[in-house]
């Protein structure tokens, strides 16, 4: 089981990897993905905002969605996202965490822990990037730089 | 002990949801149970050198910064919060600050400890310890961190006293347009205190219900708020009452002085009614808040506040411009008592001892130094005709008063 995960996510630091080497194969620009078969669809800007910013759980679709995001990203996401500073994400997040109203999103380590998050459950979205080209994800909304 | 029910049931219910927690742990659903720690902090300092001049942040500080002593205990505080999320419906919080409070002593408060429930996507319910939530970023005012000047408006959010409750809230949520509209209802027994005129004033038996109804857009985000605290039982006017009794048959109209003392049983209500606007595109941010008060605890006030801040944001440079005003006016009530008579100083305390009028306008930048740390410098220039959140040396509200306040401050989370 354990060699089988550590097997997953080599293959996944690999497509990253090869995907970051390969110009033509990777869309200039980050993205936000989910698993293939995931039954979240193409989402707008709107829509991707609001699901990173905790005000929506799920889709017009009835799919329950959760943002993982990766921490060495953030500070070039956000503001191509929603042309705000990650400082201001941040204060966001104290104002909502500590009042109780809700927790931001998992932060994970890399592009490679976020993609292995994202194969392991269909109904996470996390930001990378650029396009793996990976087939076992899909892109949701590109972010044109 | 009374007030006290609803954080003991909260509490009853973390342990009796840590003990489902730990059983769905054994049946293989751990990975539903998440337990974070989390923080807050801020140090700060605040520097004047206006003579006989206590500036306090809020009015249920007794402390100030005094002319020529750079205080450090006017902003600065820590704050450590657990939060538990048990399985897709259920999370607990608990939320402890240490701050100058009332009685001038660091003794950590627990702030927030609830149970929340989230039955489905448009609704929330909590049960515990909670902050009333009347301001635009009232509910989270104590961190330093989440808003961009040094404190927030001294003259607005520092008037809100009486600001955390005992009781429940229930939240429902639902899509509009391209934003969030949010609906909540909240009540329950009332916790805080205020000082003025070198005393503490406590609402043991008091209850504080109110709504709040907000709109989040992407870049605009809209607030109205109205609470209320009401008191059964008023006792701390009993002296007054006391006095109005024994000094009517001396006082030339002793009807007019009986009435009076019977409206301090008979009032008992302090109102807000709150409007904010935020817009935050890009770089550049605008707030706006306002609000109503009126109180009829006798004596009795009606008054407003207004803040407003503007801030432009250079990678981690944000500089700000910052006013806030607010007045309030004792309500008038009628009472003839001769100048030499011996009541007439406790009973024109009695009612001046809310009267305020007092505006503040700074500029101030806020640094990021870190991804969870902010410096901030402010210069503030405070005015007031008269003040009820300014104290003299002696511990009593002022009469006018002019000065500049320079505040530095370096908050963080983690």
């Amino acid at each position: 089981m354990a060699n089988s995960m550590i097997l997953g996510r080599a293959a996944s630091c690999l497509a990253l990897l090869a995907c970051l080497a390969a110009a033509p194969v990777c869309a200039d620009g980050m993205v936000v993905v989910a698993h293939a078969d995931s039954a979240i669809g193409a989402l707008s800007r709107e829509q991707v905002t609001h699901i990173f910013l905790g005000r929506m759980k799920r889709l017009p679709n009835g799919e329950p969605v959760t943002a993982v995001e990766v921490e060495p990203l953030r500070a070039r996401f956000y503001p191509r996202l929603i042309g705000r500073e990650v400082a201001e994400v941040n204060a966001y997040w104290a104002r909502l965490q500590f009042s109780g109203r809700t927790q931001p999103p998992q932060r994970l380590a890399s592009s490679s822990d976020a993609l292995a998050a994202v194969l392991a459950d269909r109904n996470l979205v996390a930001h990378l990037e650029a396009d793996p080209g990976d087939p076992r994800v899909k892109v949701l909304l590109r972010l044109e730089p | 002990m009374i007030r006290s029910l609803a954080v003991r049931a909260a509490l009853t219910g973390v342990l009796s949801l840590c003990g489902a927690a730990a059983q769905s742990a054994d049946t293989g659903a751990a990975s539903l149970t998440r337990w974070t720690l989390n923080g807050f902090g801020t140090l700060g300092a605040a520097y004047h050198d206006e003579a006989d001049t206590r500036f306090r942040r809020s009015v249920d500080q007794r402390g100030g910064a005094r002319a020529g002593h750079l205080e450090l205990r006017n902003d600065s505080l820590l704050g450590v919060q657990v939060n538990g999320v048990l399985g897709a419906h259920w999370s607990v919080m608990a939320q402890a600050v240490t701050r100058q409070d009332v009685d001038r002593t660091w003794t950590p408060q627990l702030t927030w400890a609830f149970v929340k429930h989230v039955p489905n996507d448009w609704s929330e319910y909590r049960l515990g310890r909670m902050a009333v939530d009347i301001y635009l970023e009232g509910d989270s005012r104590h961190v330093g961190y989440a808003y961009t000047m040094v404190r927030p408006y001294a003259d607005v959010y520092g008037r809100l006293t009486f600001d955390s409750f005992d009781g429940a809230d229930a939240t429902f949520l639902r899509d509009l347009g391209p934003g969030q509209l949010r609906f909540k209802l909240f009540g329950g027994r009332t916790r805080g205190d205020v000082y003025l005129n070198d005393a503490i004033y406590s609402l043991d038996l008091g209850r504080t219900f109110g709504a709040t109804l907000d709109w989040v857009g992407p870049a605009l985000s809209v607030k109205l708020s109205w609470g209320s605290v009401v008191t059964t039982r008023d006792r701390q006017n009993d002296p007054l009452r006391a006095g109005l009794l024994a000094f009517a048959p001396s006082l030339p109209n002793p009807a007019q002085a009986l009435a009076r003392a019977a409206e301090i049983t008979n009032s008992n209500r302090i109102s807000y009614l709150g409007l904010g606007v935020g817009w935050e595109r890009g770089p550049l941010s605008l707030q706006v808040v306002g609000t109503d008060m009126s109180m009829t605890v006798y004596p009795g006030f009606e008054g407003w506040g207004l803040g407003a801040t503007a801030a432009y944001r250079f990678g981690p440079w944000k500089p700000f411009l910052t006013y806030s005003r607010s007045i309030i006016d004792p309500v008038a009530r009628a009472l003839e008592v001769p100048a030499a008579h011996p009541f007439a100083p406790y009973w024109h305390l009695a009612s001046d001892y809310t009267r305020h009028d007092q505006h503040t306008a700074g500029i101030g930048v806020r640094y990021d130094v870190a991804p969870n740390a902010a410096l901030k410098l402010q210069l503030d220039r405070v005015d007031a005709k008269r003040s009820s959140s300014l104290l003299d040396d002696a511990g009593r509200r002022t009469d006018a008063r002019a000065f500049t306040l320079f505040s530095a401050s370096l908050d963080f989370v983690f």
